[in-house]
């Protein structure tokens, strides 16, 4: 029998959720392409409202579209990280973090020390949020040009643009 | 599981019967030799010590280039106890930021740009009593570069006036210029500097089964589209004519025979195995000018004690780079411009010269915002300090910042690094790699030429950039130049074998059945980024190989 993607990435995490929600509830029910479910998605849309002033419906199918293009050990540390910070936003708030509001989210990511600690895939949880959350929603972002018109760019370095963004003319 | 993760795989690595030719990497010179060889129906089995690098895999090294939390070397896989390596001279040399290992090598983090040597670049003896001549000249070449610009597919046009002769056009159109590359045609216009298309190996249009350039804007260090041409085009053509590709199998040393006349065996090791034996009836080192002699070096026995093909004392020696320097100056953002990378002009006014010195200087003219998006992920460590905060929220605002109302203009010159015995790659015994061996030492010194010539660069930057009308105009340091991940020399090619270590055959002059097609073989290294001389010399060594049949 071939495994789902899901069902890989399911062996990969494991199911453990320590109190919010688990691997299993942030992966994607329904499709193969799409790692994330609904639950997993509603998480990084908070971060991305704490990260970057674009609307939520202009950044979730660029969110949507980057998630779908990592690797599984990507996927695994996105989640596994997800869950760990859903369990501490039900500790403070009583709510998902996929629930939670801006200044809800702000002021847990500042508790973890999210913004005081480098980037780290393996680390504290803080450094894994760093990374795995926060800097892989705003690279998202910042190598599209939804999150990248507020600096007057077009065409960032990392989204193939092509050559009309580059012509003797603007 | 992926090939390049780092653990054993369940591929056959064993050796293949006795080939025909085994190729020692897969780089743009083994991959071209490789598949010309392959094509005239020889068997030959290629050992390339990286691994495979899945193509999938580009995006999420793009990421890994792009994101300031990741190691820049880590795009690639590079590093660790399998790469170390010394740098002995005074001029620091960062060797595993200059070189990728695996199939494709460095032509995967390649910029792309592919000129022609000139003329003089073989005469340099004769024309100015410096170094030492090729045994070859321009013409000897010149088919062969038209081959390798048909191979690589090379994109430009033929408005080069101080190029030397060609036959034909370029295969594919030159990429658009830009609103900033305008300014760079009009100062130096009104300094009677001409400028003209950069040849580079970079799909304008579609090409030979690979996509249009699509701007990702990534080129160094990695092409996600696979526009720009890298060397595991031709590997993969080498295997569908029918090659055998061992990736992961890292050649140990070379074996000989009794007579101390052919090589007889490569011995590699893999991810699973050590010792294994290829045997073959030619032998074809394109391993890069680093690699190659630390392999001749490590290939000892007692009739060659100092190292295979060694007689000459000079394996390693001769190494040479491009020194660069960089002038950057500010200007107003031009309307309508946009990052990009395929910069499309360049100018060789400043190449052939009448005096010895200054020597040669290739200019290329570039441009980029000062500041990318993505510094904003370094957080608070970051120059872009307030914009990095990563709880910013609307605070990432930046429409009062000027920062990003201004352009950067950047004009690199490469120049000319004169062949000195001193500079070379030896082996250094007190530290070994992932299997016991000892570790290449690159010594690197600039002579007063390089900085006479690199300063007359800076003159000349400066006055295009003051013409221009940027401001706040930097340069780096000529004493202390940059490297611009080059290497040449190392074996090279004479008529004397007691001056050289392969003769314009590119047959070591010491084993009858050992070849080398690299930049090792260079005589002398011009200005020019030498991967298309590279690869002519790789056409042409397949030619001669095919011809001994």
């Amino acid at each position: 029998m071939r495994l789902t993607r899901r069902q890989t990435l399911l062996g990969l995490v494991g199911a453990s959720s320590a109190g919010g929600l688990s691997v299993y509830e942030l992966l994607d029910r329904t499709t193969i392409d799409g790692p994330l479910s609904e639950a997993g998605m509603d998480g990084l849309l908070t971060v991305a409202d704490i990260v970057h002033p674009a609307s939520p419906e202009d950044v979730e199918p660029v969110i949507s579209a980057y998630v779908g293009r990592l690797n599984d050990e990507r996927v695994r540390g996105l989640v596994t990280t997800l869950s760990e910070l859903d369990s501490r936003s039900r500790r403070h708030f009583g709510a998902s973090f996929g629930a939670l509001s801006r200044a809800q989210g702000e002021r847990l990511l500042a508790t973890l020390g999210v913004n005081r600690v480098q980037s780290r895939p393996e680390g504290t949880l803080a450094e894994r949020v760093r990374y795995h959350l926060v800097n892989s929603v705003l690279y998202a972002l910042l190598t599209y040009p939804t999150g990248t018109e507020l600096f007057g760019i077009g065409n960032p370095a990392g989204f193939p643009g092509g050559f009309p963004s580059h012509t003797e003319e603007p | 599981m992926s090939a390049d993760d780092g653990r054993p795989t369940q591929v056959d690595r064993s050796p293949s019967p006795r080939a025909d030719v085994c190729v020692v990497g897969a780089g743009v010179a083994g991959g071209l030799v490789a598949h010309s060889l392959a094509t005239t129906g020889l068997d030959v089995v290629v050992l390339e010590a990286g691994p495979r690098f899945e193509f999938d895999s580009r995006i999420e090294r793009m990421e890994r280039a792009l994101r300031p939390d990741k190691d820049h070397q880590s795009v690639w896989d590079m590093g660790g106890e399998r790469d170390e390596f010394t740098s002995s001279g005074p001029w620091y040399y960062g060797l595993n930021g200059t070189r990728v290992k695996g199939v494709g090598g460095t032509t995967l983090h390649w910029s792309g740009y592919t000129p022609r040597f000139h003329e003089k670049d073989f005469e340099m003896r004769s024309r100015y009593g410096l170094a030492s001549d090729w045994p070859l000249e321009y013409s000897d070449l010149q088919s062969y570069y038209a081959d390798a610009e048909t191979e690589l597919g090379v994109a430009g046009a033929a408005d080069d006036p101080f190029a030397p002769p060609r036959e034909q056009e370029l295969p594919l159109p030159p990429f658009p210029t830009g609103p900033a590359d305008s300014l760079y045609v009009e100062a130096c216009s009104d300094l009677g500097i001409t400028l003209h298309s950069a040849p580079q190996a970079r799909n304008s249009e579609a090409y030979d089964g690979r996509s249009p350039c699509v701007g990702y804007g990534t080129c160094i260090p990695v092409c996600p589209s696979g526009a720009k041409y890298s060397g595991d085009v031709h590997v993969r053509k080498a295997e569908e004519a029918g090659a055998r590709v061992v990736d992961r199998a890292p050649v140990q040393s070379l074996e000989h025979d009794d007579a101390g006349e052919t090589v007889e065996a490569a011995v590699y090791n893999t991810p699973d195995a050590t010792g294994l034996r290829q045997e073959a009836r030619y032998f074809v080192l394109a391993g890069g000018a680093v690699e190659i002699p630390r392999l001749l070096l490590s290939s000892t026995s007692e009739t060659y004690p100092d190292g295979l093909a060694n007689s000459s004392g000079l394996v390693g020696n001769y190494f040479m780079e491009h020194p660069m320097v960089s002038i950057r100056g500010t200007i107003p953002k031009p309307d309508g411009q946009e990052p990009t990378f395929w910069w499309p002009l360049e100018s060789n006014q400043f190449y052939d010269h009448e005096d010895a010195t200054p020597g040669s200087i290739k200019l290329e003219f570039k441009q980029e915002s000062p500041t990318e998006p993505t510094d904003a992920l370094s957080g608070f460590d970051s120059p872009a300090g307030d914009l990095a905060d990563p709880l910013a929220g609307d605070d990432l605002s930046v429409e009062d910042d000027p920062e990003w109302d201004t352009w950067q203009l950047w004009i690199n010159a490469l120049v000319e690094q004169l062949p000195r015995e001193r500079n070379r790659v030896a082996l250094d015994e007190s530290k070994t790699d992932d299997h016991g061996n000892p570790v290449p030492d690159v010594s690197l010194h600039v002579g007063e030429r390089e900085v006479e010539t690199l300063r007359h660069a800076v003159d000349i930057g400066t006055r295009i950039l003051e013409s221009a009308g940027a401001t706040d105009i930097e340069v780096t340091d000529p004493e202390n130049p940059n490297s611009s991940s080059h290497h040449m020399g190392t074996t090279r090619m004479g008529e004397d074998p007691t001056e050289s270590v392969v003769n314009p055959q590119l047959r070591t002059h010491d084993l009858d059945n050992l070849f080398v097609s690299s930049s090792s073989v260079f005589v002398t290294g011009g200005a020019m980024n030498p991967t298309l001389t590279i690869a002519a010399l790789s056409l042409r060594l397949a030619d001669h190989i095919a011809g001994l049949e």
